[in-house]
């Protein structure tokens, strides 16, 4: 038997196995969620749902956090990544371990952190009102997204060689504001929407800041109505999943669009 | 060769993949001792081949024998081959030692063998001292001696060597392509080299397989190669090449028009129908300045252009409408030709070398 | 001179303030809040009883599952997610297939939280499909066999349903790098299947895979959402103590909620750390 020969038998009973565990909670909650009329199958739970106001306003909520989260992302790690390319190499590794570091904290250690030194007899009561709360949840969001969203900008940088376009920009007179808004953003534009997806799929169904910042977000909402409800839940799980389908789509469209341009 | 027995026989060997016939009825058999190389364009079947000798491709026709042994449907493991790899393909999580005497551990040899083996393997390839160092911490040229120690190490029949050189910068090449060789030589192991790059496979074979398209167009010594190649293609294979298109004069004079230039080909081209379109090939360095000795072809050209190769000058002269390239000993007490300067040049009839009889009439 | 200087370090900074100062205020200070208050009293004087209060058998207690989760989930995590990766990179699986179970995992690697509690409460919860069906059709009933997906193990199941997607992804690329002339060369120096492996191939891969593991189990340590929307509070992790905690104090100290976030972001500290360690080992290897 020759080393890394194929075993296509072991191959199809591991892919058949890991096909069974992966899809049949996928169908089992396709079928429950079509079941909530006694008298066959219907749409029902999902007509609840997408009448419920307040899911309207819980989704709407969400989708707002997540653009203003990938908004404040791009101004804040853009110009970051491209600096420390560009003029402060010595700082890559340092900006790079913080990047890393919401991966390490758990994101409820982050809120509980926000929570106390942001309190409202703090030296900056970011909770005492529900417009600076929205806030700090937007900024909590960003950081969430920071690991992923900055590894796709840094490969993107990486992809465009910065220095020479920068030199070239340069010695057409532009200066590094302009550099950075005419010559470097539109060549990130494919980076920026991948990493914005992503976003998009950590933040619409988020439930841990939403929840202790006491937030009106998808994730309480979903909880809510999982701890109330039998049939509505599946059908969220439906959406949700192909909410998480359709962003992870549009994540690997641009991961090959940047390859391609 | 020292027995004449032959050691390594392939035998109308075939391969296809598929319905694409990748190696069609290749017969080749070895000497001990013999250094093959099979030379040819990507595509050519040169590395299949060398994979069918390995055991890794199996043969769709024919039969492989080692000394005297079919191998035909034997795993490589049981060939007791030796093969150097194109990307190395030192294993990553080993030192210098244990890739050597990977071979030897699986044969169940004991420790104090092993240790002697690798450190024979280590002077052989002039590797002392690097025995702990992985391979992430060597240079390309020494990851491919580990390569070479490895497949050494086990005293194989046959050494297979797949492009070994290619990965490799341009000097580090040329002094790891002798020493391959005077090991080789020192060893007596039968060896089996691929390569696209003619120059190496000029300077280390002993007898050279040309490849084209799964077939073998010639199998030579590198000087029979280069000097009588059998067909058009090996011709502008190896080395540089002019083709000159000339038309048969009367029969029995030998006698050839180039261009309005009367041209005298060797005595075994003569005959033929008078007007016939011949193509010839002549080495550039069969052109040489000056009038040469009685029965030489002498032309007048201009000099179009002169590019300094360092040990060689390669100039570009016409000929009426027709371009040649001639090749000179790079010397400093000669002079540079200037460009459009006027020169005279000859070449020897035996120099001509027919490529093409079926060129048409003029 | 001088201001030309000030020019430059005005013009190299510029760009990286902004970030720094936001994860500075967003990232670095609340986290250090919170360890510097494990080390408090509630009347901010020094102290390591906090520590000690760790040890009531609430806490340890739920450390205790939380870890239990974690590593199961990473264990089976690791050794299924490996058989998956084999299996796309080495099976000789189609190719078309190979593409659509990495964009399935990279869905389902993102597929946690809520609503992918929904989905096994709705196939394998009480009133499930697959519970239902298997009782009307089949007479199973798997919670009389013993089965509750509200309990270790079926938090154990669901939590494989984004960390065997998550080893894929992480490891695809690691078996991607596998030469085919590593096992030639094996080969032809006698290696058979096994030797391969045992000699060459576990050698080098093995630090991914461990690296791999503590990662699954970072990732499910700090998770939250699933385990509270699946079970409420009825399995015991240390992250739902703590939300608890954060809620309503029910620890009734609040440097005790310090100390715990503490101990956690200890856990997924390490974790880390030892990950890169052995990333950065196979990676030197592979360089």
């Amino acid at each position: 038997m020759a080393p890394l020969k194929p075993q296509p038998l072991a191959a199809w009973a591991i892919f058949g196995i890991a096909a069974g565990f992966f899809t049949i909670p996928l169908i089992a909650t396709v079928i429950f969620s079509l079941s909530m009329k006694r008298n066959g199958w219907s749409f029902e739970a999902y007509r609840i749902v997408l009448s419920d106001s307040s899911f309207i306003a819980a989704f709407g909520y969400s989708l707002a956090q997540a653009i203003a989260a990938v908004l404040i992302s791009t101004l804040l790690i853009v110009p970051a990544a491209y600096w420390v390319r560009l003029y402060l190499p010595a700082m890559k590794q340092w900006v790079e371990f913080i990047t890393l570091l919401p991966l390490v904290i758990p994101s409820i250690i982050l809120v509980f952190g926000y929570l106390r030194l942001y309190n409202s007899a703090s030296w900056l009561p970011l909770t005492s009102n529900a417009r600076s709360t929205d806030a700090l949840l937007s900024f909590g969001y960003v950081t969430l997204a920071m690991p992923y969203l900055y590894r796709t900008i840094d490969a993107g940088l990486r992809a465009m060689d910065v220095r020479t376009l920068t030199e070239a920009a340069q010695s057409l007179g532009a200066g590094p504001l302009n550099i950075l808004i005419r010559v470097i953003l539109p060549c990130l534009r494919g980076s920026i929407l991948n990493g914005a997806f992503l976003t998009l799929a950590i933040v619409m169904g988020e439930f841990t800041l939403a929840s202790l910042l006491d937030r009106p977000a998808l994730g309480p909402y979903l909880q809510l109505i999982g701890a109330n409800r039998a049939y509505e839940p599946a059908a969220l799980a439906v959406i949700a999943f192909s909410l998480t389908w359709f962003c992870m789509g549009f994540f690997q469209y641009f991961s090959n669009w940047r390859r391609g341009v | 060769m020292t027995t004449g027995s032959s050691f390594l026989e392939l035998v109308s060997v075939q391969k296809s993949f598929g319905q694409t016939l990748v190696v069609k009825d290749f017969s080749l058999t070895v000497e001990k001792g013999e250094f093959i190389s099979f030379l040819g364009p990507s595509g050519c079947g040169k590395t299949t081949l060398l994979r069918m000798i390995a055991g890794f491709e199996t043969t769709s026709a024919g039969a492989i024998r080692m000394a005297g042994v079919d191998v035909t449907g034997k795993p490589p493991r049981e060939r007791q081959i030796g093969m150097v790899f194109q990307a190395y393909a030192l294993f990553p999580a080993m030192n210098v030692f244990d890739n050597i005497a990977f071979g030897l551990k699986i044969a169940k040899w004991n420790r104090r063998q092993i240790a002697d083996r690798v450190a024979e393997m280590l002077s052989l390839t002039q590797l002392e001292g690097l025995s702990h160092r992985f391979p992430f911490e060597l240079s390309g040229g020494q990851q491919q001696r580990v390569a070479l120690a490895r497949a050494l190490a086990l005293r194989p029949q046959i050494l297979l060597l797949d492009e070994p050189l290619s990965a490799l910068d341009a000097k580090i090449r040329v002094s790891l392509r002798e020493e391959i060789r005077q090991l080789q030589r020192k060893l007596g192991l039968t060896t089996i080299f691929v390569t696209h790059d003619q120059e190496e496979a000029l300077s280390m074979s002993d007898r050279i397989v040309v490849l084209d398209k799964g077939r073998a167009e010639q199998i030579a010594t590198p000087h029979q190669l280069y000097n009588a190649p059998a067909s058009p293609f090996i011709a502008e294979f190896v080395g540089k090449l002019n083709r000159l298109t000339m038309v048969r004069g009367a029969p029995h004079t030998g006698e050839l028009d180039f261009d309005g230039l009367k041209v005298t080909a060797n005595s075994s081209l003569h005959g033929g129908h008078e007007g016939a379109r011949l193509i010839f090939g002549l080495r550039p360095e069969a052109i040489a300045f000056g009038e040469g000795p009685a029965g030489a072809n002498r032309l007048s050209a201009i000099v179009e252009d002169v590019d300094f190769l360092g040990s060689i000058l390669r100039l570009k002269l016409r000929v009426g409408n027709e371009i040649l390239f001639m090749d000179q000993f790079n010397n400093r007490r000669n002079l540079i030709p200037e460009r459009q300067a006027q020169v005279e040049v000859y070449f020897m009839p035996e120099d001509l070398m027919l490529l093409d009889e079926s060129a048409g009439t003029a | 001179m001088m201001k030309s200087h000030w020019h430059k370090w005005v013009r190299d900074w510029s760009g990286v303030a902004p970030f720094l100062v936001f994860s500075a205020l967003f990232l670095i200070f609340p986290t250090m809040y919170l360890i510097v208050g494990a080390f408090r009293d509630s009347h901010d004087h020094f102290t390591l009883a906090n520590f000690l209060g760790l040890l009531a058998p609430e806490i340890t207690g739920s450390f205790f599952v939380s870890l239990e989760i974690s590593a199961v989930s990473a264990i089976l995590g690791m050794g299924f997610g490996f058989a998956l990766t084999w299996a796309i990179a080495f099976g000789g699986l189609p190719a078309q297939l190979r593409a659509t179970i990495v964009t399935f995992c990279g869905v389902a690697s993102n597929f946690a939280g809520i609503p992918l509690a929904f989905a096994f409460l709705a196939s394998v919860g009480r009133i499930g499909f697959v519970t239902s069906g298997l009782r009307h059709g089949f007479g199973i009933d798997i919670y009389a066999m013993g089965f509750n997906l509200l309990s270790v193990g079926g938090l154990i199941m669901t939590y494989l349903y984004f960390q065997i997607p998550l080893m894929v992804l992480i490891f695809l690329p690691v078996l991607d790098g596998i030469k085919r002339e590593w096992g030639e060369a094996a080969q032809i120096l006698g290696a058979n299947s096994w030797q391969y492996w045992r000699h060459i191939l576990f050698p080098m891969l093995w630090p991914s895979v461990i690296g791999s593991a503590i990662l699954l189990f970072a990732n499910a340590f700090g998770a939250i959402a699933t385990a509270y929307a699946l079970t409420g509070s009825s399995v015991n992790l240390i992250t739902l103590l703590l939300y608890a905690q954060i809620r309503g104090d029910v620890l009734h100290n609040e440097n005790l909620g310090f100390a715990m976030a503490f101990g956690m972001i200890a856990i997924t500290g390490i974790s880390n750390f030892c990950y890169l360690q052995l990333r950065s080992r196979s990676e030197t290897w592979l360089r």
